[in-house]
């Protein structure tokens, strides 16, 4: 069994093999053009978000599991908006009541918005984390993928030491895409090791 | 809308290199907290 998503993933194996294809896409839009179409980013995210909170809610339960997605889904569509405060916040408790998957999930939808408010990555990478951690609300993964974007900016910064005055970015799609397979083999390695 | 509409796809490297290494003080904060160790210790 999946050791993150309560099981849905095992029981569509192809899961893993349709996230991989999709973020193999990205990476090659971001690589090429450091842009990616929305709609490969809204799409996911929308039908997911949907799922998260009908069909298969994080911790097992609508209520206050669901909510809390239904919630963080609100306020990602009043995002350019004040008011989008708060829906987070009704987010935040219901995830709060709820169990460490809403919680991730809801804590990495919120880092996601704020962190492309603040300029740090673009919104493509905002709501391709939002897809990730929609699939897989595991704190594992938002290390993993933390810390393959950390080793992703070192690296962008050190081949670019000698170039001075400019701001120094990089495809952040490709990184989390590396993140994610860690994270996958990671876990396939801890289900086999739990039959043994 | 913007956040769902935008198409950028690049991070910066320098801030993301800060606020890494911020989130990696923060971890390490928060785990000598919760086992009651110094920074020392570790």
């Amino acid at each position: 069994m999946h050791l993150a998503d309560g099981g849905w993933t095992t029981a569509y194996p192809i899961v893993p093999v349709l996230v991989g294809l999709w973020l193999a896409g990205l990476s090659y839009g971001d690589l090429r053009a450091r842009t990616v179409p929305a709609w490969a980013t809204v799409l996911p995210l929308a039908l997911l978000g949907l799922l998260r909170t009908l069909v298969v809610p994080p911790d097992g339960a609508v209520v206050p599991g669901g909510v809390a997605v239904g919630f963080a889904l609100l306020m990602i569509l009043l995002s350019d908006s004040p008011a989008a405060v708060y829906p987070a916040g009704v987010a935040a408790f219901c995830a709060g009541l709820s169990g460490p998957q809403a919680q991730v999930l809801v804590g990495s939808w919120v880092a996601a918005l704020v962190l492309t408010d603040v300029g740090l990555w673009g919104a493509s990478d905002g709501k391709v984390l939002a897809v990730l951690t929609a699939l897989y609300p595991d704190v594992r993964l938002v290390v993993t993928l933390s810390a393959t974007l950390l080793v992703g900016s070192a690296v962008t910064l050190l081949r670019q030491r000698h170039h001075t005055g400019e701001r120094r970015t990089f495809p952040a799609i490709p990184w989390l895409a590396v993140g994610t397979g860690l994270y996958l083999a990671s876990s396939c390695q801890l289900s086999v090791l739990s039959f043994q | 809308m913007h956040f769902l509409r935008g198409t950028q796809a690049e991070a910066d490297a320098g801030i993301v290199l800060i606020a890494g290494l911020v989130l990696i003080c923060l971890v390490v904060l928060v785990a000598c907290a919760a086992t009651g160790a110094s920074l020392g210790e570790l």
